[in-house]
């Protein structure tokens, strides 16, 4: 008997070995999906699968336990595969941070077991080395006002006013309301469980404080395949202001005189911009015109807010601000509550318009230009009215424009605001969407 | 006729019951076909017979599961045979065998598995239909706790034994320790089993339910038909006439035991029959080889039948076991009167599985001591094999030859089958606890 319990371990270590040996040259195979669908052999199967993860990933608790949820798709079957991680690995994923979390937009190759029921199918996660992330969703910083046609699973930015936060099942669900439009934004709550405690309070906490001014990237998700938003991927492409939020009083317009050193919100037309030495002075009046405040704003508070190019003369806006004079307001935060489009005008028309007038000239001539200064460009145009104006595009516009100058003969749109220099009438460029070429 | 949602009838569900009966009766003497190999034969089968309507599988694989519970005591009690100088080690089945009184065995082992087969249909339809529910809702965040402690409890009831024959201390030591020892082994190889079977490619997707077919062919068949065939033992003449010798209290106690730990069994995911049975006999102090026998029978029976018959019950929506996933994967029974129409098809079943079982064990008895014993286990082995290839490949060949070793190393250790169990624990285990990343990558495989 002694010899048979030597013969035996013998056995057991050959066999195992024999196993390992045969186990080594079958590596888990890459499966499509609509091979797992429906098919109750492939009960338990455990296997890799490819493809692109549709949905931001989702945690909740389930039966007790924490569950990291993220649904699947590759190129077989219309179908998403749900893919559920319990405790410990779904802690173990997250821990491991949002380098190792499968993301909405990810290319991933996933080691899953799988489950078939009568009428659906999902699978388990095995381990947390068992996810590669393939490729992810990635580029410059490319901003948006709104994601109207934008393509699902692109990376955007978008930059504006936190408004309507809620929490949803998926996470924080907040609107940014940017210059032009509105952009729907997730912060899914999986990140809460990728990030400290301490990083994530703050974050969380200042987004869910309506006006909170944001500029944040992710990727482009379509809930319900419907209905666009950015889900944030990292934490870290969140950027928030380095002042501390504070309560706006919202007041008429008139009021203001009345509120110097407040911090106070109000709303009314926006009517003109003016310039001077390193400060934009933006005009609001209220909405019977009688009465008016300057808002002091840099110019990329300009641009993000009241891009002459693409918001228009008495376009309804808030203002959120202090009051630093009877009648004039430190810029904090703003939004577009009724956009009327650029004021479009002939160059005639524009000659005879005030100074400070956002307005558009489209299909003008080129009649001669040249660059002055520190890269400043003077373009004359010529239109239809057969008037002559001058386009001053400062160096901080031509810089981002990625054109050269143009020159006599080309025909421009150009949106600005009017200003006179030096005795002479201008439009002056401030966007780069203020100068397009036509041909 | 009672016309119901889905089109079933009274009829259609007895039909449907007593094919997969059949096909269960007929398959179930085989040692090593466990009900989850045995499913996928039945699962190929069903179209056959029920021309591919899909509501027919939940009866179809309920009859045969039924059927399963009694016939495959034939196997353990007349196809596992060892010799005589192991008589204080067996089984009782096996000492009843040696004795010439396998039939008897049987016979306990049926009043097991019929009063399980009542209890079960009478408990979840009446009692079992508001408690399960609770039960489920109460113990579903902590079933992994019930699995840690019964492994543990496994390892632990196996206290040091032989420690006072040895002739020096380090010999009584290791004598003592010599079949705890052997128990790890097997279970720590067949867990490795486990991992190579599960997390690799060896097995052919197409039939990956049956990835586990040539471990437990090769754990709980092969070993034992193989020893049958080098030992070329004959058996003594059997006794088949249908005599049993036990007590009104020893039928209580061994069918409540039996209950208990099937129960437990089927409710708590991975615990199986036999490690149930275990926990049973200790809660209810089970004495005796026939109080063992009917516990056993009434064991296999809640288990295997409970498992299953869990994905009936309307309001738990809790699949257990390979067949519940199996048959879930086709149809899940939805409706209070396909729940009631199962409880009585296993009754139905159970009186004629438990005809079906005294007369198979009447025949097979004056088979064996007519017919080579050793022949018939040869048979049977080219069965097993041939089985694995067509369902597994020559991959399955390897792993079936694999679980032989450990299968053979349990019996010459002589420690509990259940250890086997380990190609599922271990995995599930080390699932639950994070670590099976670090096993993996120690077996090579990631």
């Amino acid at each position: 008997m002694g010899l048979l319990r030597v013969l035996a371990v013998i056995l057991v270590i050959g066999g195992v070995v024999g196993v390992y040996y045969a186990a080594v040259k079958s590596p888990m195979p890459i499966v499509p999906i609509k091979d797992l669908e429906n098919n109750i052999l492939m009960n338990y199967a455990t296997v890799y699968i490819e493809g692109i993860v549709t949905s931001p990933p989702r945690v909740d608790i389930s039966g007790g336990k924490l569950r990291l949820t993220i649904y699947v798709r590759d190129n077989s079957s219309p179908t998403e595969l749900p893919i559920y991680a319990y405790d410990p690995l779904a802690s173990e994923i997250l821990k491991q941070g949002v380098d190792k979390l499968p993301f909405i937009g990810d290319r991933v190759r996933l080691l899953i077991q799988v489950r078939v029921r009568e009428d659906y199918t999902y699978a388990y996660l095995q381990d947390a080395r068992g996810i590669y992330i393939l490729s992810r969703p990635s580029g410059e910083r490319v901003y948006v006002d709104s994601l109207v046609n934008i393509a699902q699973y692109s990376y955007v930015c978008s930059k504006g006013t936190v408004r309507n936060p809620r929490n949803v099942s998926a996470g924080l669900l907040f609107d940014i309301r940017t210059a032009t439009g509105t952009v729907t934004v997730l912060v899914p709550n999986a990140l809460y469980y990728a990030y400290s405690n301490e990083l994530v309070r703050p974050i969380v906490g200042n987004l869910s404080l309506p006006g909170t001014y944001v500029d944040l990237c992710g990727v482009v998700y379509y809930y319900r395949e419907t209905s666009p938003e950015i889900v944030v991927r990292e934490l870290e492409e969140v950027r928030l202001p380095v002042v501390q939020p504070v309560l706006f009083t919202v007041i008429d317009i008139r009021d203001v005189p009345n509120y110097i050193n407040k911090d106070v919100s109000i709303t009314g037309l926006f009517y003109a911009i003016y310039y001077s030495a390193g400060t934009y002075y933006v005009e609001i009046r209220s909405t019977d015109e009688a009465f008016a405040v300057n808002v002091t704003m840099s110019r990329a508070q300009v641009i993000s807010l009241l891009n002459p190019a693409t918001v228009g003369w008495k376009t309804l806006v808030r203002i959120n601000g202090t009051v630093t004079a009877p009648s004039m307001l430190r810029y904090v935060a703003g939004e577009i509550l009724e956009k009327k489009d650029p004021l479009t005008v002939t160059v005639a028309d524009a000659l005879s318009h005030p100074v400070g007038r956002p307005l558009r000239i489209v299909n003008a001539t080129v009649t001669s230009s040249s660059t002055v200064g520190a890269g400043n460009w003077r373009i004359y145009i010529r239109d239809a009215s057969g008037s002559t104006i001058l386009v001053f595009v400062p160096s901080s516009t031509v810089s981002e424009l990625g054109i050269s100058l143009p020159q006599p003969g080309t025909v421009v749109d150009v949106a600005g605001y009017r200003e006179v220099y030096g005795g002479e009438q201008e439009v002056v460029v401030i966007s780069r969407e203020g100068l397009v070429i036509r041909g | 006729m009672i016309v119901v949602e889905y089109f079933i009838t009274v009829f259609d569900v007895i039909l449907w019951g007593l094919m997969g009966a059949s096909l269960g009766l007929a398959l179930s003497w085989i040692p090593g076909l466990h009900i989850a190999n045995l499913m996928i034969l039945v699962l190929y089968a069903t179209p056959l017979f029920t021309g591919g309507n899909e509501y027919a599988a939940p009866y179809f694989a309920l009859g045969a599961v039924v059927a399963f519970s009694f016939m495959s005591s034939i196997a353990s009690t007349y196809l596992s045979v060892s010799d005589e100088s192991m008589m204080l080690m067996l089984f009782p089945s096996q000492r009843y065998l040696l004795v010439g009184r396998g039939h008897r065995a049987v016979l306990l082992y049926c009043i097991g598995a019929l009063i399980g087969a009542l209890f079960l249909a009478v408990f979840m339809t009446t009692i079992g239909v508001v408690v399960m529910p609770i039960i489920y809702n109460l113990f579903s965040p902590y079933y992994w706790f019930a699995l840690l402690a019964v492994v543990l409890f496994m390892f632990l009831s196996e206290w040091p034994k032989e420690s006072d024959l040895g002739r020096s201390g380090l010999e009584r030591l290791w004598l003592a320790w010599r079949q705890i020892l052997g128990g790890l082994l097997v279970f720590f190889a067949s867990g490795v089993l486990g991992l190579y079977a599960t997390y690799s490619g060896l097995i052919k997707l197409e039939v990956s339910f049956a990835r586990l077919t040539p471990l437990f062919i090769g754990f709980f068949g092969l070993p034992w038909v193989l020893r049958n065939i080098i030992s070329r033992r004959t058996l003594p003449a059997q006794d088949t006439r249908h005599v049993v010798e036990t007590a009104p209290s020893a039928v209580i106690n061994g069918a409540t035991s039996g209950i208990i730990g099937g129960g437990i069994a089927a409710f708590f995911p991975v615990i199986t029959g036999g490690m149930g049975a275990l926990i049973g006999g200790h809660m209810a102090s089970s004495r005796g080889d026939d109080a063992f026998l009917i516990s056993q029978g009434a064991a296999r029976t809640v288990y295997y039948t409970g498992a299953l018959f869990f994905l009936f019950h309307p309001t738990m929506r809790i699949t257990r076991g390979a067949v519940a996933w199996l048959v879930g994967g086709l149809y899940t029974p939805k409706a209070w009167i396909e729940f009631y129409y199962g409880a009585a098809l296993i009754i139905l079943v159970a009186g004629a599985s438990l005809l079906g079982t005294i007369y198979m064990s009447k025949a097979v008895a004056k088979l064996l001591t007519r017919v080579s014993y050793a022949k018939i286990s040869a048979v049977i082995a080219v069965f097993l094999v041939a089985l694995v290839y067509y369902l597994t490949g020559f991959n399955g060949l390897i792993l079936l030859a694999a679980a032989t070793a450990v299968g053979f190393a349990a019996m010459v250790f002589n420690t509990r089958l259940s250890y086997c169990l380990g190609a599922l624990i271990l995995p599930v285990l080390l699932n639950i606890t994070g670590y099976t990343d670090e096993a993996l990558t120690l077996l090579g495989i990631r």
